[in-house]
Parts: structure tokens; sequence; C-alpha cells
């Protein structure tokens, strides 16, 4: 029985607690249930759960300190759960270390799409020696030796900015890397004019990914917020 | 008649005018009224003495924090009279003046024609002190108008010597000797003309009588003469003097008339840019050019906005006098003055060591500006430029009262305009939010008390509504959360720059689950077409017009969304094969509260809320926005956004 992960839910609200509480137990996830920031804090140290669900608006503690100190000495992802529609408020809490964010009111379907993205990532993560060789998602493979890329055997042609940027996308599969994050891993540092060249080397890269013929993209563009790779469902290796 | 009394006090050259000044002072503490100091400039020649006078009285009215005005007039009574009326004076202190003593004019006639001509003002009479010592002070007065002057004394022989010639000539031509006469008399007006002061003039009066006795009368070459002249020469100096003191008057009253044209042209020039300055800013330039182009010195102004002085000044420099900054211990002036409505600085008593003359730019309470203008490098400006500067930094206040006033009422109107707007909201959404939250609750109480007893199908229905409600509710709130971004009509946007397909997208991820049973397909462009744009509003914008196509067009009908380029813009259109726009609603859709047309009690819900704030977020990112239908049948909304153009990003 305890081949289930487990999942921490900090949620105040009660009602949207049992909601998470109920669709957690339909899928038979283990999750533990925190009110507030302290009690989040104690659950994930004692507990150590492999996927942290964080309400942004709790009571006691500001979200982004939450995810500050938990990433202090964990990789586990978090995904924050905001009911403020601002992206301000999503941006700080992914820069922050947040992999993924969820917009109240989420369709229960969306938060399980999400939870599953994010329990493949904890399954694939504890090899770093791994990624130094060939990274593999479906149809995409990168050759990270010999600096290529390819989509069903063939290969992509690929300039060196975005080469760097799908391998940025690659290591960090399933989380939400937000626009400054990338700027600053690909450029260093930036100014306002390189948003809008990281929009069209995101678009040519996604296009040239996309003639690969997956109907899928690898690429999710979420619109003032950044970008993410993704392990589309039943491709790539399923979670053990 | 005002509930605030106006004091009105006459400055004066007279000695005694200071203590009538103090004692009107003394008078508008007491009141609490309004003092206004009036000075009324007339043809009078005035010298030195009197102008220093004037000068000090200007200053001492100033001191007890009097408004200086100046007016300009022949009979001062009349120009005082006017004033009151005008400025809705309700006192006018006088002094017992010792002035204008005439044997024509009784000396009351001043305090009586002005009760004659302003019969609404109450006149106050301060007694006069000073009566004993105002005869000597008349004296003195006499001699130190005059100044003696080599040139002017070399002119004045001259012109005698010339007139001397001309009767020799006359005379060797045999001409009677009157003509002689008359051409002294010339000589004498012309002496007049060309001389200042009176001395020369009642000297070439004198000289002219004497220079004609000697050479013109017999004996010839000789004072004497027989007593049938003495009529002539007493005729003779009587109509030179008078004459001359004519031109005397005549002169200083051209001069006086230029002045006056100039300050005319000034103020009038002044205050045709005043009125087309649009903001305070504007206006406080005008003034700054017009002041340092009057008087041809640097002129610094400080803004005073809500009591608080800016901490740099607004420079206008004239190239000669150097780079001067205002800054430092200047600024302390400058706070003085801000803070007690008095000039201050250079040429003034308080800080006399400042580089610059401070002035307030003052209204009814409230001090505008701080106008400083540089006089440490350049002679001390006259009382002429100082007066037309004041009446300027008075046009100036009355200008920026009116602009703050415009602003204020402006204002007001448009916090009345949003609070109705607000109300009208208000209602709306407490009356549209009830009926969903109505199907919500009660569909889940039949849930949770009839359990088991409802078929799955009855179930199902009733799950999909509490669902549907839930989603619409979520529409409207969203919607209403944009709203409260808006403030006083203006949206905050944060501005990015983002592939318009990619707004696209994102809006479709959104969309009501309606939408399922309409076919949606998306007409994106091959290039790569950016916007500047609020990706969350603009994502709005698309998710409410695709909603609203969903909500118009009926199951099974086609719908497009689609990006392209278009005249310098990036067009953004939804497309729908329904009914379209009823004719002449085009306009109206937009327009908050606007819900189509009624459709009867079966109505589906929506407060019109939708397409307003599509317009309102549209238009605040510069762009346009509209609807028109299409053939056969539906209705095509569109929108546009600027493009930005993404430079050199392949390397």
């Amino acid at each position: 029985m305890n081949n289930k992960p487990l999942i921490l839910v900090v949620e105040d609200d009660a009602a949207v607690r049992n909601l998470m509480a109920v669709t957690l137990d339909t899928q038979g996830y283990r999750y533990h249930l925190a009110r507030n920031g302290a009690e989040a804090l104690i659950e994930a140290t004692t507990h150590q759960p492999a996927v942290m669900l964080l309400d942004l608006g709790l009571p006691d503690m500001e979200g982004v300190d939450i995810i500050r100190r938990v990433r202090g000495w964990t990789g586990m992802p978090i995904i924050v759960v905001s009911a403020r529609g601002e992206d301000a408020d999503k941006v700080d809490a992914l820069d922050a270390g947040a992999d993924d964010y969820l917009t109240k009111p989420f369709s229960v379907d969306e938060l399980l799409a999400r939870l599953r993205v994010a329990l493949r990532r904890v399954n694939a993560e504890p090899s770093p020696s791994q990624e130094d060789a060939v990274y593999e998602n479906g149809a995409l493979r990168i050759d990270y030796a010999a600096g290529c890329a390819f989509i069903a055997d063939r290969e992509i042609h690929l300039t060196p900015i975005e080469y760097k940027l799908l391998c940025l996308l690659a290591r960090n599969t399933g989380k939400v890397l937000t626009h400054n994050y990338i700027l600053k891993e690909i450029w260093g540092s930036y100014t306002a004019s390189d948003v809008g060249s990281l929009r069209v080397f995101m678009a040519t890269l996604r296009k040239k990914l996309q003639t690969g013929g997956g109907e899928q993209p690898y690429i999710q563009t979420h619109v003032g917020i950044g970008y993410r790779m993704l392990k589309p469902e039943g491709r790539g290796e399923e979670a053990p | 008649m005002q509930d605030h009394e106006r004091i009105l006090v006459c400055v004066s050259a007279s000695p005694t005018n200071a203590d009538v000044i103090r004692r009107a002072a003394a008078l508008s503490k007491t009141l609490d009224a309004e003092l206004i100091a009036l000075y009324v400039e007339d043809t009078e020649v005035r010298n030195e003495a009197q102008a220093r006078a004037v000068h000090e009285h200007l200053g001492l009215a100033e001191r007890h924090g009097a408004m200086l005005t100046t007016i300009y007039g022949d009979d001062p009574a009349t120009a005082i009279a006017q004033y009151a009326r005008v400025s809705g004076i309700t006192k006018i202190v006088l002094g017992k003046s010792p002035e204008r003593r005439h044997p024509f004019a009784p000396k009351e006639t001043l305090m009586s024609r002005l009760n004659e001509l302003a019969p609404n003002v109450e006149i106050v009479i301060v007694p006069n002190q000073l009566s004993a010592e105002a005869g000597s002070f008349r004296l003195s007065r006499l001699f130190r108008r005059e100044r003696f002057s080599p040139l002017d004394l070399i002119r004045t022989a001259l012109i005698l010597a010339a007139c001397t010639g001309v009767g020799f000539l006359f005379s060797a031509v045999g001409l009677a000797i009157t003509n002689v006469v008359l051409i002294y008399i010339l000589g004498v007006m012309a002496v007049a003309l060309v001389t200042t002061g009176y001395l020369y003039t009642l000297l070439s009066s004198l000289l002219s009588v004497l220079v004609f006795n000697f050479f013109f009368t017999e004996p010839f070459y000789s004072l004497r003469s027989s007593p049938d002249y003495f009529a002539t020469f007493a005729v003779m100096f009587a109509v030179a003097l008078l004459s001359s003191s004519q031109t005397s008057r005549i002169k200083a009253q051209s001069v006086q008339t230029a002045n006056k044209a100039y300050q005319t042209e000034v103020l009038l020039s002044t205050s045709q840019l005043l009125q087309k300055a649009e903001d305070k800013q504007a206006i406080l330039e005008v003034v700054q050019r017009q002041l340092s182009r009057l008087l041809e010195h640097s002129v610094l102004c400080y803004d005073v906005t809500d009591g608080v002085i800016a901490d740099a000044p607004t420079m206008c420099t004239i190239e000669q006098d150097g780079g001067f900054d205002g800054i430092g211990p200047e600024l302390e002036v400058v706070r003085w003055v801000g803070l007690n409505a008095v000039h201050a600085g250079s040429t003034t008593r308080t800080f006399p060591q400042a580089k610059c003359l401070y002035m307030a730019v003052r209204g009814e309470r409230t001090v505008w500006a701080v106008i400083g203008i540089r006089a440490d490098c350049a002679p001390t400006i006259d009382e002429y430029r100082k007066n037309l500067m004041i009446s300027i930094l008075d046009l100036c206040a009355l200008a920026v009262e009116k602009d703050h006033m415009t602003r204020e009422k402006q204002r007001m109107e448009e916090s009345a305009r949003q609070e109705s707007l607000r109300a009208n909201l208000l209602r709306s959404i407490s009356h549209d939010l009830r009926t969903p939250l109505t199907s919500i609750s009660g569909n889940a109480a039949i849930l949770m008390e009839n359990t088991g007893q409802l078929s799955p199908e009855n179930c199902r229905q009733l799950y999909a509504s509490i669902y549907d409600d839930a989603i619409w509710l979520n529409g409207l709130v969203e919607n209403l959360l944009t709203i409260t971004r808006t403030e006083n009509g203006v949206m905050k946007l944060n501005l990015q720059t983002e592939l318009a397909a990619d707004a696209v997208e994102e809006a479709l991820r959104h969309m009501d689950r309606d939408a399922a049973k309409r076919h949606i397909s998306t007409d994106l462009p091959e290039e790569m077409l950016m916007a500047r744009m609020d990706a969350g509003l603009i994502v709005q914008v698309l998710v409410n017009l695709l909603n609203n196509a969903v909500k118009h067009a009926p199951e099974g009908s086609r719908i497009t969304v689609g990006v392209r380029r278009r005249g310098g813009m990036a067009y953004l259109w939804v497309e729908d094969d329904g009914p379209g726009v009823p004719a002449g609603d085009e306009e109206k859709v937009f327009d908050m509260f606007y819900t189509g047309v009624k459709r009867g009690p079966d109505s589906r819900r929506g407060i019109g809320l939708g397409l307003a704030l599509c317009k309102s977020i549209v238009q605040a990112h510069d762009g346009a926005i509209g609807v028109e239908n299409i053939q056969p049948h539906g209705a095509k909304f569109w929108f546009t956004l600027p493009i930005a153009e993404v430079e050199g990003y392949e390397q």
C-alpha cells in the first residue's frame, strides 16, 4: 500500500481542502493535509512528501516564503494554487522555486494532470549522470555529447541559442520556467527588448519541433508567465 | 456683498502715507480682512525722492501682508472708485493728505469724490499727525527735485544764443521787435523740450527776458530800458514760463503714454499667451518667459504644489547672466517666500543677501509658485517695471487659479460619473449574481435531499447545471476584477511583447464548456506577429469575444478566431455564423449594460459587461475595436493592437 506517492495538500479553505482530499482519494494517492504555513513546514520536513500542493493565500505566511524555505533542503515539486488571477503572483512563486501553478477555480482533471506531470518529474530526476548522455522524450532526442537534437531520428537544425533553450527546457522537463529565468540562464542578463526576442526564439523552436509530426506540442506556452517542456502522457515511459 | 472684508489703502509719496498704511494694516488684522495696497500712477512728474517714498510705502504695505496693485489714471478718485467697484472693496483707508493743496481744489476733494463715485464703500479717514512737518517737506522737495546738469546748461545757453542770432537777423532785416519776442518764447519752449526739470525752463525764461532787454531794447547793450518795455518783459516771462511748463508736461505725458502703451501690450500678450496655456506648467513657463523678456534677467520658477515647493527651479536663462542653479542657501529663501507669500531676497529687507529677488505667485489663499529674479549682476529693476512685473504675476495667479478650478471641477464631474457608473454596476451585479446562485444552491439542495430517488439522468442534469453556473460566475468575477483595475477611467497595464498567436491559443483554453458544441477553427499567420500587450487582459478580451460568439451562435455553428497584420497593426478577429448584431447597434454593443434585444423571460443571462470591458482594454492598448455583420449571416468582432517589431533576434 505504501507504494503510492504521498501528496501534501496545504490549503486553508475547508471546502477546497476537502475537494482536493476527495479527488486524491479517488485516484488512490496518499495525502496529508495542512491548514497553514506552519503545519505545512512541519509536514514537509517530517513526512517528506513526493509533491506539495500549496495555496498562495495562507493566513499565517506568504506562499513565496514557504517555497523558499522548502527549497532550502529539497527539490520536491511544488504546485502552487492561487485564487488570484494576477500573473505577477504566479511568476513570483515560480521564480522562488515552484514548479507549476493552478488557478482557482480549477477542474479536477486539471489538478490530476498537473500532479502526474510533477510525479513523472520526481521519478525521472534522481540520476544526474543520465543527463550527461542523452535526453529522450517521445520522438524528441537530445544528444548532449554531440550537441544535436533529433525528432524521430531525423536531425533538426537549430541555431546555438535555440539549442541552448531546448537543453534548458529539457533539463527542467515538467517545470514551468518563467521568462526572467530563461533570459537569465541563456543571456546572462536581459533588457526589455530581449523579451520580444525570446518570444520569437521560442516560437521558431516550437515550430521546428512541430515539423516532426507530434500532435501535442513539446513546449507549452504560458502567456504572460513562461514556457514548459512537457513529457506528453502516453508518450515516453509510464510512471512505475 | 461678500462675507469677508476687503480693505483698500492708497499708496502715495506723502510722508503721512506710511502711517496710513500701518493703520490700514492694523484695521485689516482686527477685521480679519484682506488688505490691498493700491498705487495710482498719474502723469504728474515724479522725482527720485518721491519714487523712493512710493517704493518704501509699497514695501511697507507688502510687509504688512497687503496685496500690491498699481493702476494708471490721471484722476485718482475715478481710478480708485473704479478699482474698488470691480474688486469688491468694502473699505477704503485714506489719509488727510497735505498734498494736492490747490487753490481751485479743496483738499477734501478726493474723499468727497470717492463718496460720490463709490457710495457702497465705507471710507475711513486716518487723522494726519504730521501736517506740521508737511510744509517743510514740500519746500525741501522743490529744491531736491532739480539736479544740476552741465549738459542741460550748455543746451540752454546754445538755444538762447541761437535765438539772439535770429533776433539780430530779424532786426537787421527790419522786422518788428515783437517777432524777436516770439523767437525767444520759441527758444524757451525748445529748452523745456531738451532739458529735464523746471530749473532750466525758469532760467531760460529769465535769461531770455534779460538778453532781449540787453540786445534789442533801447538803450541797446544795457539792462536799462524804458518803462514801456516792462509790460512786454512781464508778459514775455509769463508766456515763456507757462508754455514751457506745458511743454514739459506734454513731454512727461508722452513718456507716460508710451510706457502705458508698452505695458498694455505686454499685459495683453501675456494674457493671450496665458489663455493658450493648457496647464499650470505651461502657465508658469509663459510667465517665466514674459518676465525674463521684460526684465532681461534670468527668471527662476519654483513650482508649488499643495504647499510643497519644488526642489529645483525651471530655468529661463539669459546668456549674459551666466550659469546659476538657484539651489543651496537660495532654497531657504524660496521656502520662506512660499510659506509667507511675501516677497523676499535681494533688494528687500528679508534675506537681502540672496542672489535673487523672490516673489510669490499667490491667489486668494494659496501660493502657486515662487518666481526668482536674478538681480545681482544687473541694475536693480525700476519702479515701472516692478509694477508691470507685479501685474504679470497677478495675471499668472489668476490664470493658475482658473486652471486649478477648472481641473477641480473636471475631477469632481469625473468622480461623480464614476460613482454613478459604480452604482449602476453594483445594482446590475447583485441582481445578476442571485440568479446563478439560486440555481446552484437549489440544485445542490435537491441533490442532497433526494439521494437515491433521482434517476441518473436527472442527477447528471443537475450536476451539469451547477457546474455551468459556477463557471459563468467565475467569468463574471474575472471581468469584475478587471474593472477594479481601472481607476478614473485609466487602466493599469503590464505591457510586454507577446506573440499574438500565443494569446489566441491561450484564450481557446479558457473558453466555456459550451464551446464544444461549436466548430472552432483558427486562422493564424505564418509570420511571427508580435504585439505590445498585457497578455492577461488581451486573453480576456478574446475569451469574452469567443464566449459572446458561443452565446449568440446556435449549436453546430462555426466560429473562427484569427490574427493578421493590417495597416501597421495586429488585427485580431472572432467570427461566427450566427444571427449577427441587430442593424444600428454596431456601436451600442460596446456600451456598458447593453444586453441586446430582449428575448422574453427565458433570455440568457448577461449584464452587458464583457464587450464594454473589451472596449476599454483595447483602448487602453491604443487599439481600436469594432463589429461588422458578415454575409450571409454572422458577426465579426475585431480589434487591433500596436505591433512590436523585434530586431536582430537572429545573431
